[in-house]
């Protein structure tokens, strides 16, 4: 009787101990939880909100990364981390100070979506508002109403953001953000379509031109507009540059960076801008911008298509590591991104970029190797963002032991 | 003028190192709340949904706080000013949505703005010093709102 009253008791406070015991954490779990959420949400998690406890026990458990779901289901990851980070890659100078617009808005519902971030470069889609918050305006490549809109009636990204599909119903073009108003205007308005080229390696391959540029490639694709003729002119007539001419200045200035951008700048040709409208010129038909100041060098490399090269000197670089399978050469801005997309540049920029928007500091040389693992995980989760966030926001690394 | 800027930048660097490392996990880099983390944590912390006084007000000063959320990026009077300007509107609200909260006792309002604001309770010297601070004042929950919600400890991420 007496065993089976000391069993009873110590049942029941087994059990009450097992109850408190869901219903607490320590505090160590709790501050974790309180750093691990602020860091991937941006904004602190109060102590009243049940998913402290709930998210702490998980840490408690060892499942760290449960936890980090947790956190990047709340309303202000979509709102300050993805709108930073998105905000930064959407526009010429880098600055996050930008309202929202159909590129941002875009990257933050594919990764609310979990979609495949390689269709960030490909895909036919586009992010909006729900159309029964904003009647009268929809998203256009004419101007910037419709996001301005979300913006100024304070709507969440996470809750009124749908997918719309196509991405343009009157383009026969779709490159992902490539193709949306937001990266148009930055890249696409005026200059000669260089700079989409440098600045699409550059946001989505983390590689500036510097790394990728290589001296003493063929001149054979660089345009008319370029001089070749540093210090001197070209004469038509003898086909030779005339006067006090340094060669030197186009072998080994010019022609190091534009051998490889204006081989590859044939893929935008039908993009442009006009009075603030993205505009997508008929098949056969590069945009004029291709031709101006075709003077200054008529034998230059004449832009008649959308057809595009991506050298083989820049094709073989261990450092952006092209997938070989995919061609070095083909038409059209989408084909043109999916070389793009499914380099091994990609998947490790993407896994630097959630890097130093989680862990608050620029990656550096001894987070290499971290960097590539992370990079590999993103591969093998289907090049899910979101997963890669949760990945990466629990490294010892990143939040301290 | 510049004796009351002087004063407030005194206020504000009181309240920078009233904070103590042993109350909150220490990440591995420690880095600070950008401008849009910065607008919705205070939007978060107080409950408030922004005005349009507290927008207008942000989008003047958004790019005098801070872009990348680096350490440094904080420690110029310019974006202190702006900080603690963007937490009194804030503050300013909050207080005005919660006058029985104004009805308590001075410690009690400390504790639950600490809650809110830091997650935590105030440690007994940091309870000293924000007692002194709101003892005066007419609306002590604006004064030791604003107070906390500009503090360093708020700003960290």
């Amino acid at each position: 009787m007496r065993n089976i009253l000391v069993l009873f008791l110590s049942l029941a406070l087994g059990v009450t101990y097992a109850s408190a015991a869901a219903l607490q954490a320590s505090q160590e779990s709790i501050d974790k939880t309180k750093l691990l959420f602020r860091r991937i949400t941006g904004v602190p998690l109060n102590n009243q909100d049940p998913r402290l406890l709930q998210m702490a026990q998980l840490i408690e458990n060892g499942e760290d990364q449960k936890a980090a779901a947790i956190a990047t289901e709340d309303v202000y990851f979509y709102q300050v981390t993805l709108k930073n980070m998105a905000a930064v890659m959407s526009n010429r100078t880098e600055t996050p100070y930008v309202g929202l617009d159909d590129f941002q808005a875009t990257f933050i519902g594919a990764v609310r979506d979990e979609l495949d971030a390689r269709t960030l470069l490909t895909g036919n889609y586009l992010y909006r508002d729900k159309s029964n918050n904003i009647n009268s305006v929809d998203p256009s490549r004419q101007h910037n109403i419709h996001y301005e809109m979300i913006d100024e009636q304070g709507l969440d990204y996470k809750s009124n953001l749908v997918k719309q599909e196509p991405q343009w119903s009157d383009m026969r073009n779709h490159a992902g953000l490539l193709t949306t108003r937001g990266w148009a205007i930055s890249h696409y308005d005026a200059g000669t379509n260089r700079r989409a080229v440098v600045y699409a390696i550059q946001e989505f391959l983390c590689t500036p031109i510097e790394s990728w540029k290589v001296a003493h490639l063929p001149d054979n694709f660089i345009g008319r507009d370029v001089d070749r003729c540093s210090g001197g002119k070209w004469d038509a007539t003898q086909k030779k540059c005339v006067g006090d001419v340094n060669p030197k200045t186009f072998s080994d200035q010019c022609q190091t960076c534009h051998a490889g951008m204006d081989a590859q700048r044939g893929a935008f040709s039908s993009m442009d801008t006009v009075n603030g409208s993205f505009v997508e010129l008929p098949p056969q038909r590069p945009a004029p911008k291709y031709s101006h100041n075709s003077g200054t060098y008529p034998d230059g490399h004449i832009t008649n298509d959308d057809s595009w090269t991506i050298p083989l000197a820049i094709f073989n670089s261990q450092a952006l590591g092209f997938d070989s399978k995919l061609p070095s050469e083909g038409t059209g801005i989408n084909a043109y991104a999916e070389v793009l997309a499914n380099s091994s540049a990609f998947k490790t920029c993407m896994a630097k970029r959630v890097f130093n928007q989680v862990c608050m500091r620029s990656s550096q040389g001894k987070d290499q190797a971290l960097l590539k693992v992370l990079a590999n995980h993103f591969e093998k989760n289907n090049f899910n963002l979101k997963k890669l966030f949760q990945e990466t926001a629990v490294l010892p690394a990143c939040v301290g032991d | 003028m510049n004796k009351k800027l002087i004063f407030m930048i005194f206020l504000i660097a009181i309240n920078l190192l009233s904070f103590s490392n042993a109350c909150f996990a220490v990440p591995a880099t420690v880095g600070v709340k950008n401008f849009r983390g910065l607008y919705y944590s205070l939007a978060a912390v107080t409950g408030i949904k922004p005005t349009p006084e507290i927008n207008k007000y942000f989008k003047s000063i958004m790019t005098r706080l801070p872009k990348d959320g680096r350490l440094d990026e904080v420690l110029n009077p310019s974006t202190l000013m702006s900080i603690k300007g963007l937490a009194a509107l804030f503050c300013k609200e909050f207080s005005k949505n919660n006058r029985d909260l104004s009805q308590k006792s001075d410690q009690e309002i400390l504790a639950v703005l600490s809650d809110r604001i830091y997650g935590r309770n105030l440690s007994d010297a940091e309870l000293k010093t924000q007692l002194s601070l709101i003892s005066s004042a007419q609306d002590k929950v604006f004064v030791a709102c604003t107070s906390q919600a500009s503090s360093m400890e708020f700003l960290l991420q």
